[in-house]
Parts: C-alpha cells; structure tokens; sequence
C-alpha cells in the first residue's frame, strides 16, 4: 500500500510540474546558446497563425548542430536556426532539411545564398575578426596590429586571447581566416609563432571578451577575437551612450572570417508548412530589423534597415575569404586536429 | 484466508516487483540510450572512421588517460591529508560549534561545479580577494587560473564530505575501550594510530578513497572550468569529441575505457563497505565515545579545516554583495523584481521554482526506485548479486555526455519524451538513485531477516510485513536518501547541456547563464543566487539532522 501511496503522490507532482499538456499546435524552434529573439515578435507570430512557439537551446553552435542532426529523421523540433557555413557541409551531408525556396529570398544577395539546394536559408551574417581596445593601445602609444603578420611581433607579446576552435565559433572562424590568409602550407607555423608570442587560449567566446578583454572586463588582454559588431554592441549596452565605441575592429583584407548563419526546416516535422511560414516570417522585414540589437549580427535581407547604432559603429571586413564550405567541410576536422597539437599540447 | 500457495505466489510477485521497478527504470533511461549511442558509435568505427586513428594512432589518447589517473589519484590523497583530520575530531571529541562544522564541511559536495569553480575563482581567480589582498601588500597580484593546483584544491574541497562522512563515521563507532586498551598497553598516540586506528579504519578508508578517486577520475564541470582548455581528461574529452567534434566513433571508444574502469571501481568499493558494515556490529552507540574538548589540538584543527572549507563560501557570499566597486544589496532585491523577458531569460524567483519541483520530483522518483532495488538486493538470495549490485549503482559516474546524446537518440519512443520537463526529472533521478541505494542497503541489510519471517508466518502478507515491521525499521534511512536526492537535484547541471527549453531553466543553469551575460549587476546576482542555492542545500541537511534527532528520541523512548 506504501507503494501506491508513493505512486499516487509521484503522479500528483507529474501533474503539478506539467502544467496543460498544451492542446494548441506547438512549433518547436531549436537553436544554439547566442539565439536570442524579441518576446513580442514572437507572439505576434502566436496570434498570427494560433499556434504555440516553443524553444530549445543546445550549448554551442556545433553541438546544437550535432543534437540535430543525432535526432535525424525523428527531430525534436521543426525549425532549426543557426547552421554557419563553417558547418553548412556537415549539415546538407547529413541530410537533415527540407527544401524551402522562401520568396524573400530576392531581397538576400547572392553571396550570401550557399546553398543552391533551397536547404538551408540565410538569416544573418557577421565577420570574425580582431578587435582592440582604443584606449589601452592609445595610453601605450602603440599601434594596433595592421595584419594576422603582425600579430607575431614582440610588442604584440601577451596581448591576444582568441577561443578554442573545437568548442567555439568564433574560435572555429579565426582558425579558418588563418588558414584562407597563410594558405594550407604556412597556417600552422603562424600559429607556432602565435604561441610563442603568448596567445591565450580559452574555451569560450564569453570567457574571451568579459573575462580577458581590457575594454569589457578586468582583464589583461587588449586584442581579442570577436565580431565586426560588437564595437556597437559596446555603445549600445554603455549606459551614457558615448559618441564613439572604446573598442574597434580589424577590417583589413585577409583579417577576418564572415560567417552566414542559416536556418532550416528538419525534415521528418509533422507541421511543414507552418515551418515554412516562421522561416519566411524571420526572412522579413520587422525581424530582420531586430537581428542587429538581438544578436549582434547584420540581417541577410538588405530591405532591412540597420539601426543607428548599427550604422555608425558596426563595420565589415574589406574583402572577405576564398575557402569554399567544401573544403572547409573535408577538411575542418584534420584543421582542428592539427591546430589542437601545435597550440595545446 | 489465504491458501498457503497464494501466499508464496504473492511473496514471488512482490519480489518481482522489487526488482522490476528499478530494472525497467534503468534499462529505459540508462541502459539503452546508452547502448543506442554506442550502436552509432561503433558503427563509425566498423566504417574505419579516419578520426580514430589519428586520436588512438598518435600519444593524445595516452596523455589523456595517464592524466586523468594522475590528476585523480593526487585529488584523491590531497582530499585525505586535508579531510582526515576533521573527520578525526569530529569522530572523537565533542566541542562547540561541532553541529555546525559537519555542515560547512558537507555542503560542498551538493554544490553544482558551476558554483564551487565560481566560488574558486572569487577567491584565487585573476580578480579574486587573494590577488587583490596580495597587491595590496605587496604590490604584486597572486593568483590561480587554468592551472592544476586549482583542480586539485576543488577536489579537495568538493569530496572533503565524501572522507568526512564515510571515515568519520566509521570511526566514532569504534567503542572508546579500544583506545584505553591501547593506551594501558603503552602506546603513545602516534603508535596506537598506527598500529590501532589504521588498521581498524582500513576498509572504511580504502572505500572512501575509491569513491574520490571515482568522482575526480570522472569530474567535468571543475576540469572544465579551472583548468582550461589545455587540460583534458577522459570525461572532458569525451565532451570534446562528442558535443563540439561529432566524432561520435572516438568518444564511444574513451566512453566505453570510462565504464569499464568505473565499473571496476564501484564492484571493489561496494565489497569493501559491506565488509566494514559487517565488521561495524561490534559497536556501541557512537555518542558514548566522545570526549569532551580538553585538548587544545583538536578544537584547532577543526577551527583550521572548517574555516579553510568555509573560505571558497564566504568568497562567493562576498561576491554577491560587491556591486561595481562598493558594497550594496542590489542583487539580493533584484532577484525578486527582475522578470526577464520571460522566453530566454527568466527570473531567478522562476528558476528556484523550477529547481524546487524537479527536485521534489526526481526525490519521488530515486525514492521510489531505490526503495525497491535495496529492499530487492537486501533480501535477495540470488547468485551474481554483487553484480547486479554494480549494474545498479554504475549511473553514479557515468560521463552526461554520451548519456543525453542517447537520450536524444532513444527516447522518441514510445513516446517523444525529448524536450519534456519529464526528461529533465528522469536524469536527475538517474543521479540520485545510486546514491538512495547506497543509503538504503545497510539499513535494509541490518534488519534481522529472521523478524521478518516472524511476520509473515504469523500470516501478515508481504505488504503488510512491509508497512509494519520493515519500513518503521528503515526510515530514519529513508529521510537521509530523501533529502540527499532531493539536494543532488537541486546541484544537478548536467542536463542543461543538451536540448532542453530555455524557459524550464533550474537555479543552476540560470547561475550559469547569468555568470556569462555583461553587466555590473549579473555577476553579483550569479552569486546571489549561488547563495540561495547554499541556503536552500543547507536548510535541507537541517532538516534531515532534526529528523534523525526525532527519529533516534522515537526509538529510545520505545526502548523504555
């Protein structure tokens, strides 16, 4: 009889932890940490198609990747955002999306269009690159490093921080930005040369720029790698809104990485066509208007108009890389292999 | 009234059922999604994945494991030379404040990594109180990051509890006759330690150390989060591989060296404490033994050893308070205004909800389990039983990894469980089930079988037997698993990895999100709500140490 009293309370709590096994229709949207959407704009689409939006997040961008693709076939979601083009290969080989040509995507240019297979739909971009803190370069009287070359100097000693390219984008797209720079032969000895000039390794794009940046924490590292955004990502969270950005960003040619982030609808979704309607509805133009402030990254739809902020603080690389998603693809894990043993081990 | 052969069919069916509950519990959430990941795993590596020879072909795989032995074996002897000592006092004398020196030293243990590694950092970390204190006095900032001493000390600090609880226990049972014989015998006491003490605390000791060594051989939140992204284990390769690199071939292979060397660990632990259980009958009641603080040595080492265990906590207590560069409330006001925008950011008063009914019930659900696989293995005469034993007890260091990612793989079916709340209360059960059995055997065990049989001869059925005679027996034991699986629960972070929604978010996926937000007010709020998290872990414990109290008063009163 105890035990029926332990079961009889067991479900209770069941009861109680789930609230209203929901009866409206739920799209589930699966993404990775740095998603981020306004609250408003999301019930707007509620009302809009009386339907029930629900979120998933999954650390990183590879390992919410991965989880999807783990799921193939029978997927936890129906819509996933956030493949970058650093692991779009993975993504199409996998097979783990439907085909959806959205009609918006006129207003998106075609170097932002990777995939001529309709898989995967380009929602934002945003290019890797080292930024520096003005202020720290402009008390030493130094200059910031003009080229990656430069980096190996002796004044630029101690000075960077960049991310692990195993655990983390930016870290992934710094490595492949090395790689486009310094050709296939000369990448790894540039990072030799990294190493002896004392970069910092860390796990995470967070830990690099609010726990090592000098501009964004107590740090003791003035150059880090981030986004061509983030300079006014650091005029719009100041609290007195200053006119110029303590931080800027390194824009020269052979610098940086620009990454595409695209969404998709997992194929095996019992609600196609409503994945379709939210795929399209974050290709227009309110929600792409909101990308910049809700996650620093400029909107693929060029109908979109930047937010201020956005227009005097945001930059882009001069002239971005030549490293196809194929060869990334072939290659990235040997790169990362490689790049583990010449800069951890 | 009942034939005698229903009674014998309703005895077997109530056995069956004893073992069915936790089987099917285990084998639904741990055994194969576990076996589904390892299918895919090792269908890689008949593909011959190029990956695995580049990682087995070349001395990474070595490094790995020769440092995740080194690293636990040092942990595991730093723990000791730094938790005997209290274990000692607290087991042989009794002095002021002893109530609460046991309850600094044993919440470490229930923390999330998240927050001891926070807390470490508050303290030895780059902007600590030691690297500040340092510069002020000598100009010079000291201080700890990525480095191994930082993990060995968490190590120390995290399973001080595990030494503590096991040895010191033991030892205050050792009836005070033991040391006067040695005493009259002439020896001093360095030598009745040595030729009295250890001997006598060897299995108690060795069980201890076993079960450290296993919590640091498998440790990831700390590997993670002090030692940098240079330092790799098995456990945080295996993250590597399978998370972030997809090489599910090669982290299945580091999965299965993992179980198999847990596997071995938990079968020789689990011998090794049923022998110094046995050997404990000899002893009288604990209490008896004290002596009452004359010495000035051991009121110092408990004075030393818990303010050392106290200093990680009160970093983070201080930290909660310092906003900007002044000292202010402002996070402990703003946890109960702030409402986050309520999709991806939810407020901390939600998150401690939330914390509070996964806690409640994944406690039903390891209670429950637990409850039914120690009074199954307890009673039962079954060959193989040590086995099935280890089987039971191997989710309590199994790596979270490969688990979640079978859970993603296997758990469609019969129904999508994936992204449901359940999910979440069934892997923090998983946690806490081992550690309810292993709280529950030697109660279970030290039931005399023969009272048992004595109701069920004089005609009371199985369930009766239960009700009335077994489970007044054990439930002092049962409040002590309840409470330890509900505080798990609380500390559990590992789920977080993994597909779930953001809205459901716990108090420790929440610190962890507000530690990596900017702002002035975030980090201090992090920690505020790491103090919460101590609060509510040892207001439980209170409440545990005040039913045993109720339950022993009970039992004496009965005796009268």
């Amino acid at each position: 009889m105890v035990l029926y009293k332990i079961i009889s309370v067991l479900l209770l709590l069941c009861s109680m932890a789930f609230p209203a096994m929901a009866a409206d229709q739920v799209l589930r949207v699966m993404s990775h940490d740095s998603f981020s959407m306004d609250a408003a704009h999301v019930r707007a689409f509620e009302e809009a198609h009386g339907v029930k939006v629900r979120f998933l997040k999954a650390s990183g961008t590879g390992a919410a990747l991965n989880q999807a693709i783990l799921s193939r076939g029978k997927p936890m979601a129906d819509v996933f955002y956030g493949v970058d083009n650093t692991f779009m290969g993975r993504a199409l080989e996998a097979d783990i999306f439907l085909p959806h040509a959205s009609p918006l995507l006129e207003n998106v240019p075609d170097h932002l269009k990777l995939d001529p297979s309709f898989r995967l739909t380009p929602m934002a971009h945003g290019d890797i690159c080292i930024n520096y803190d003005k202020a720290w370069f402009a008390q030493k009287g130094l200059q910031p490093p003009a080229s990656l070359k430069d980096l190996l100097k002796p004044e630029y000693k101690g000075l960077l921080v960049v991310q692990n390219p195993a655990t983390s984008s930016p870290g992934l797209g710094f490595l492949l930005a090395t790689v486009d720079a310094f050709g296939e032969d000369g990448w790894l000895a540039f990072w030799e040369g990294l190493r002896k000039n004392d970069v910092r390794v860390v796990a995470s794009w967070k830990e690099a720029y609010w726990g090592h940046f000098t501009a964004a924490s107590k740090g003791k590292r003035p150059l880090v790698v981030s986004y061509g955004a983030s300079p006014a990502a650091e005029v719009h969270f100041a609290e007195n809104k200053p006119e110029k950005s303590p931080t800027a960003a390194i824009t020269a040619k052979g610098t940086g990485f620009r990454q595409v982030e695209f969404a998709g609808i997992l194929r095996g979704t019992a609600l196609p066509e409503l994945a379709a309607l939210w795929l399209d509805w974050m290709l227009d133009k309110p929600v792409q208007e909101a990308i910049p402030l809700s996650m620093f990254m400029f909107p693929a739809n060029e109908k979109a108009e930047l937010p201020e902020v956005f227009q005097r603080h945001a930059v882009k690389l001069e002239g971005t890389g030549g490293l196809s998603s194929e060869r990334i693809h072939a290659m990235r894990e040997v790169w990362m292999d490689s790049w583990t043993r010449a800069v951890l081990r | 009234m009942d034939t005698g052969g229903s009674a014998v069919r309703k005895a077997v069916f109530f056995k069956g059922l004893l073992f069915l509950i936790p089987a099917l519990f285990l084998a639904y959430f741990y055994f194969y999604p576990l076996l589904r990941m390892a299918g895919l795993g090792f269908s890689g590596i008949w593909a011959g994945d190029p990956g695995l020879a580049r990682f087995f072909g070349s001395r990474d795989f070595v490094s790995v494991l020769a440092f995740t032995f080194w690293q636990a074996l040092l942990s595991t002897l730093l723990t000791l030379v730094f938790a005997l000592p209290g274990a000692w006092v607290w087991a042989r004398f009794r002095f002021p404040g002893r109530g609460i020196f046991a309850l600094v030293v044993s919440l470490p243990f229930v923390l999330p990594a998240v927050v001891v590694a926070a807390a470490f950092l508050s303290l030895l970390g780059p902007s600590g109180i030691l690297a500040d204190l340092s510069s002020f006095l000598f100009g010079r900032p000291l201080y700890l990051e990525d480095s191994l001493i930082l993990v060995l000390l968490a190590h120390g600090f995290f399973n001080y509890a595990v030494v503590f609880r096991i040895v010191g226990g033991f030892w205050a049972r050792i009836p005070e006759s033991v040391w006067e014989a040695a005493r009259i015998l002439g020896a001093g006491s360095f030598r009745s330690f040595l030729h009295v003490a250890l001997p006598l605390l060897a299995p108690a000791l060795l069980s201890a150390s076993l079960l450290v060594f296993l919590f640091c051989f498998s440790s990831f939140g700390i590997i993670l989060m002090l030692g940098g992204p240079a330092m790799s284990t098995l456990e945080t390769e295996i993250y590597r591989r399978a998370m972030h690199l997809f090489q599910l071939p090669v982290a299945t292979l580091l999965a299965c060296v993992q179980l198999i060397l847990n596997f071995a660990v938990i079968f020789v632990q689990g011998r090794l404490e049923k022998r110094f259980q046995t050997a404990l009958a000899f002893s009288g009641k604990p209490e008896n033994s004290l002596s009452h603080g004359k010495k000035r040595l051991p009121v110092l080492l408990a004075l030393v050893s818990g303010t050392i265990m106290a200093l990680p906590l009160s970093a983070m207590v201080l930290a909660s308070l310092r906003v900007g560069d002044s000292w202010s409330l402002a996070a402990y006001t703003q946890l109960f205004r702030e409402s986050g925008d309520g999709l991806f950011l939810i407020s901390p008063a939600a998150a401690m909800g939330h914390s509070l009914i996964f806690a409640l019930a994944s406690m039903s659900v390891a209670l429950l389990t637990g409850l039914c696989a120690a009074a199954f293995l307890s009673r039962s005469d079954l060959r193989g039983k040590n086995l099935m034993e280890t089987f039971f007890m191997l989710p309590l260091a199994t790596s979270a990894v490969p688990l979640g990612l079978g859970f993603i793989l296997a758990l469609h079916w019969p129904i999508d469980l994936r992204g449901t709340p359940l999910l979440i209360v069934m892997a923090h059960s998983l946690v806490g089930f081992p550690f309810v059995m292993r709280v529950l055997l030697p109660a279970f065990r030290s039931v005399p079988k023969n009272l048992m049989e004595a109701a069920m001869t004089l005609g009371a059925s199985p369930a009766r037997t239960w009700r009335l005679v077994l489970f007044p027996l054990v439930l002092p034991a049962v409040g002590a698993a309840a409470i330890f699986a509900f505080t798990i629960s609380l500390g559990e972070f590992g789920a977080s990895l993994f597909a779930v929604r953001p809205e459901l978010a716990t108090l420790p996926v929440s610190i962890y999100r507000y530690l990596s937000h900017p702002g002035a007010l975030n980090y201090p709020k992090a920690m505020a709500m790491g103090v919460w998290l101590m609060v509510m872990t040892a207001g439980s414990f209170w409440l545990l140490s005040r039913l045993m109290g109720l339950m022993k008063t009970r039992s004496t009163q009965d005796e009268k």
